[in-house]
């Protein structure tokens, strides 16, 4: 899946010892959410969002720390 | 001041201040967030602490603004949470024995305390103080018993004191105990604990949010019936 505001495919963050997460825009929030909950899988979504330079908003999703990052990656990469 | 006017006070203070506490909380993550969107859209930072010598730049500092995000973020406003609802009903119930102390009619105090307040209220502050003390260590059920035994207000339901018990629980664990879960944390928590002894104490932010509304909430309610009652 891409950002649709950078163009660039949304990334999955996995370090040793915090939550993964990933950055997407609030525009693209309802289908990530959707696709997540289609799949069971784990997350908590910010209560924020930022603007960057007039740029459309991005919020942050963390991954529970049990979630297979691979797997969602893949996932997220499967859909256009 | 009126005790009306200062259960108002309590208040409003309480209310302000836990929401100030989000804010920060809030705007704190923002930041953070920022400069992972930064790092993320290819701008080259770093952050110097210059009393440690400690630079961080790079990926370096989307990992560590997530740490500082759920960790030290999340349970430090966490802990303030509780610290302004503690101020609150402290406050409240100070104020409330303050206006009728005819219930430490049975206390003792030394002459000499007698001898070095300049009046009557102050002597009965000095009571009221040790009274309050008394109280802060035997525990939030205790603090709800104490105060509905005082004002007759029943404006709080056992479930939410249940739930303002475990938030209490959780601070303690990260206060007292490293952040590491033990038993007083489950006996306290009873149904309601979310984790096991041994366990990491987390505040993920859908638990941080929902504490901060239930202070909230029950502040509300035992101001809103005291007013009441005092307005009758």
């Amino acid at each position: 899946m891409q950002d649709s505001t950078t163009q660039e495919r949304i990334l999955i963050h996995d370090y040793e010892d915090s939550h993964p997460y990933f950055m997407v825009p609030v525009s693209q929030l309802t289908a990530v959410k959707a696709l997540l909950d289609q799949n069971s899988i784990s997350y908590n979504v910010d209560q924020d969002a930022i603007s960057l330079d007039d740029k459309p908003a991005v919020t942050v999703i963390t991954l529970s720390r049990s979630v297979d990052v691979q797997a969602t990656q893949s996932l997220l990469d499967s859909v256009p | 001041m009126a005790l009306l006017d200062e259960i108002r006070l309590h208040c409003e203070s309480a209310l302000q201040m836990l929401d100030s506490t989000h804010d920060f909380y809030s705007h704190s993550k923002s930041a953070w967030r920022l400069s992972q969107t930064l790092v993320e859209r290819g701008h080259a930072i770093s952050f110097q602490n210059l009393l440690t010598n400690h630079t961080i730049e790079g990926e370096e500092i989307p990992r560590l603004a997530q740490n500082y995000i759920s960790g030290y973020l999340a349970t430090a406003t966490f802990q303030q949470f509780v610290s302004h609802f503690e101020t609150f009903i402290f406050g409240f119930i100070g104020s409330w024995l303050n206006q009728y102390p005819q219930s430490l009619a049975k206390k003792t105090v030394e002459f000499n305390e007698v001898i070095q307040s300049s009046d009557r209220s102050e002597i009965i502050d000095k009571v009221v103080q040790k009274e309050l003390i008394d109280l802060a260590y035997g525990g939030v059920r205790n603090w709800f018993t104490y105060l509905e035994k005082l004002v007759n207000l029943n404006a709080v339901s056992d479930g939410d004191i249940t739930t303002i018990t475990e938030i209490k629980a959780s601070r303690d664990v990260l206060v007292h105990n490293n952040g590491i879960v033990n038993t007083i944390y489950q006996q306290k928590s009873g149904e309601n604990a979310r984790f096991q002894v041994g366990d990491s104490m987390e505040i993920p932010e859908s638990y941080h949010r929902s504490s901060w509304e239930s202070l909230k909430s029950t502040i509300q309610k035992l101001s809103q019936a005291a007013i009441d009652k005092l307005t009758d």
